[in-house]
């Protein structure tokens, strides 16, 4: 009853305040954002072919699927393990005909989706017209910009990006048509991830993709930097996060930057007069049971500016300009959960003492007999 | 020409790039036959093992297209590198082959004798690299078709001796550790550290003691008969003097006793070419690059390389 009565309240009053404007859910509040999330992998279970039979299908249902509970609801249910994890759609011609001028076998695919409000819950799967006006981009890793199409999937909004050789790609959506209390907002999201395979060409091929953006670069941008090259690839609880903010492409002095958790937990910090600053990743998620190494909950760097200049987008007139970028990224439990370089080198003084010493015998009983 | 210090120098300057050639822009490619392990942040190449367990780990029917070509790439990368360097790229190039001969060296300042297996005890073991690379062919394989667990992913990464041990090079302790998360990582890091242990230990009484395991050695064998760089013997010219048997680091007795073939590049030769160095009979050994001799035994050579030992533990 009093679990019912909490939860219940918490619920009702969440929907409540989502409902009155200007609240500090509504989309446009300063404290209102876009990020990217991955659409989670499945790790646990080889890729299996779909059969035609649905039943059987229903067993392959991919882990994102049953652990998502907002995947979850938002699917029908005989749709339940019908999407394979690997298989590209082949049927569209005209991504088929990007994919060939783009001089890559873009056979991979990144899927994410693109979420807006207030981080970690935002209003996912949300049909207003921020979400579904979000323009997106993949940076490949020559620095091209490649034009995404955001789809409506399942209630929610799905950024998939093909890519093909390896290297560092970003996403980056962008959000600047809107104006509210005379005040427009730009709202960008970034998510970078590496792929592995063959390194990216050093002569840029043909350019066939027009620049995204006004002046061919983000206004406001995240830039992480990393202690190690491995780093890049996975995000560990303890690694440091490095960070440059660029407004203009120059560095962004006293800018806030503000690192969200999953689980809400937040820490604030200002950049420095280089537009750097540095956070340590601390662990969020305290799984129960047994540890699932391979399990990542999402992290969001948050930072703003604010700009009074007047103009008008669109027949509308405002007076300053608003600017917010995330940068979301996974982060997995620490390795040292569950590594012991303690064991590790008492197995090692074991070895050396034990099989050190039966040498020593063995020669000393060989020197006695001979 | 004094063979072991030009090889000396080679796996030097081999050792310094693919182990340190990362911080100054040196980069090989990640498909190299020898030993030169991924888990050091700042290598100058990667051993291709490690992408040839990942690909294998996939169904078979993904063979048939791109999985198929990119497994076939990396194997026809590998391929022309053993056709052009056969094992000398285990005795030349292996970085962890040179920690091994560093060990043989500290061995020798510690006037530490060498012990010697039985020949039948050495030949059973010998077999065991087979069983690793049945090991590392077959559980990726599994992984992909048969449903094996993710934890066993890169079976052999994660029970080698290297991967523990190479990253401790650039001061990285990060894979030094018993895996204790499942029971086949806890099983396979257990291993790896078990032979960093008898690394430490055996290496003052064998020379090259891991290579007699190692499955790069059994892998690069397939290309034994088509490599360009081959060991010949006559034997008609051989005494049987046991010279070529003693200097051997991976003690073959075929060198000594073979009378017929004549390839000599066995299964565990390592093409460190110390048995022509220490031939005392004129042409009885000679190593041919692409059928041009390019080191023979000579009997002249034999004694002026005597007489410089014999000089060097005088003024010693």
């Amino acid at each position: 009853m009093r679990r019912f009565s909490l939860t219940t309240l918490s619920v009702l009053a969440a929907g409540l305040l989502q409902m009155v404007p200007g609240s500090i859910t509504n989309v446009y509040a300063d404290d209102s954002v876009i990020w990217i999330e991955p659409v989670a992998r499945d790790y646990g279970r080889p890729w299996k072919k779909k059969t035609a039979d649905p039943s059987k299908n229903e067993k392959h249902i991919p882990r994102a699927a049953r652990s998502d509970p907002r995947e979850r609801s938002g699917r029908p249910e005989g749709a339940r393990g019908t999407s394979s994890p690997a298989a590209p759609k082949n049927g569209d011609a005209k991504a088929a005909k990007r994919r060939g001028s783009m001089g890559h076998a873009m056979r991979r695919k990144r899927k994410t989706y693109l979420s807006a409000g207030v981080f970690p819950r935002g209003a996912a799967g949300q049909s207003g017209p921020y979400l579904s006006q979000t323009r997106a981009w993949l940076e490949l890793p020559d620095n091209r910009l490649m034009p995404l199409k955001l789809r409506k999937k399942r209630g929610r909004y799905r950024l998939d990006c093909p890519y093909g050789t390896g290297g560092v790609y970003r996403l980056i959506s962008y959000n600047g048509d809107h104006v509210q209390n005379g005040v427009r907002q730009h709202l960008y999201a970034y998510y970078s991830f590496m792929a592995h395979g063959d390194k990216p060409d050093k002569k840029p091929r043909k350019q066939s993709f027009r620049p995204g953006f006004q002046g061919g670069k983000p206004k406001l941008e995240i830039v992480r930097f990393y202690d190690r090259e491995r780093h890049r690839y996975r995000s560990r609880a303890g690694h440091k996060l490095h960070l440059r903010v660029l407004f203009n492409g120059k560095p962004l002095a006293k800018a806030p930057v503000t690192l969200t958790t999953s689980k809400s937990w937040q820490k604030r910090l200002e950049t420095n007069e280089q537009g750097e600053a540095s956070f340590t990743l601390i662990k969020d998620d305290f799984q129960r049971g047994v540890l699932n190494k391979r399990k990542s909950t999402l992290y969001m760097l948050k930072t703003e500016h604010r700009e009074n200049t007047p103009g008008d987008v669109y027949g509308r007139g405002y007076d300053s300009e608003h600017y917010a970028a995330t940068l979301s990224f996974q982060v997995f439990p620490d390795n040292n959960e569950w590594e012991s370089k303690r064991i590790a080198f008492l197995v090692v003084i074991f070895t050396i003492v034990v099989v050190g010493t039966a040498i020593g015998i063995y020669r000393m009983r060989r020197r006695k007999k001979a | 020409m004094n063979v072991q210090r030009l090889r000396f120098f080679v796996q030097l300057i081999s050792f310094v790039l693919l182990v340190y050639g990362g911080s100054f822009a040196f980069d090989i490619g990640g498909k190299l036959p020898t030993f030169s392990c991924v888990f050091v942040d700042s290598k100058g190449g990667g051993c291709f093992l490690v992408s040839l367990q990942h690909q294998l780990a996939r169904p078979i029917w993904a063979f048939l297209g791109g999985a198929g070509l990119m497994l076939l790439t990396t194997l026809g990368t590998v391929a022309l590198f053993a056709i052009v360097l056969n094992k000398a790229w285990c005795g030349w190039v292996c970085p962890f082959g040179f920690l091994q001969d560093l060990m043989t060296k500290l061995r020798n300042l510690f006037n530490i004798d060498l012990s010697r297996f039985s020949w039948i005890t050495s030949k059973r073991y010998r077999s065991v690299k087979y069983i690793f690379l049945a090991f590392l062919v077959l559980v990726p394989l599994a992984i992909g078709n048969l449903g094996l667990s993710r934890e066993w992913t890169a079976p052999f990464c994660q029970m080698c001796p290297a991967r523990p041990l190479m990253p401790l090079l650039e001061g990285n302790f990060s894979e030094f550790f018993i895996d204790l998360s499942s029971i086949p990582g806890m099983i396979l890091t257990t291993i790896a550290i078990l032979l960093v242990g008898l690394f430490f230990t055996v290496s003052f009484i064998k020379r090259r003691f891991l290579c007699s395991y190692c499955p790069m050695l059994a892998f690069l064998s397939l290309f034994d008969k088509v490599g360009l760089l081959s060991l010949k013997k006559d034997g008609q010219r051989c005494t049987r003097c046991g010279n070529c048997y003693r200097a051997c680091p991976m003690e073959i007795r075929a060198i000594e006793e073979e009378k017929v073939k004549k390839n000599l590049v066995t299964q565990d030769c390592i093409l460190c070419l110390r048995c022509v160095e220490s031939c005392p009979e004129n042409g009885a050994l000679d190593a041919t690059f692409a059928g041009f001799s390019i080191f023979k035994a000579s009997e002249e050579g034999f004694l002026k390389r005597q007489e410089k030992t014999i000089g060097e533990s005088k003024r010693q």
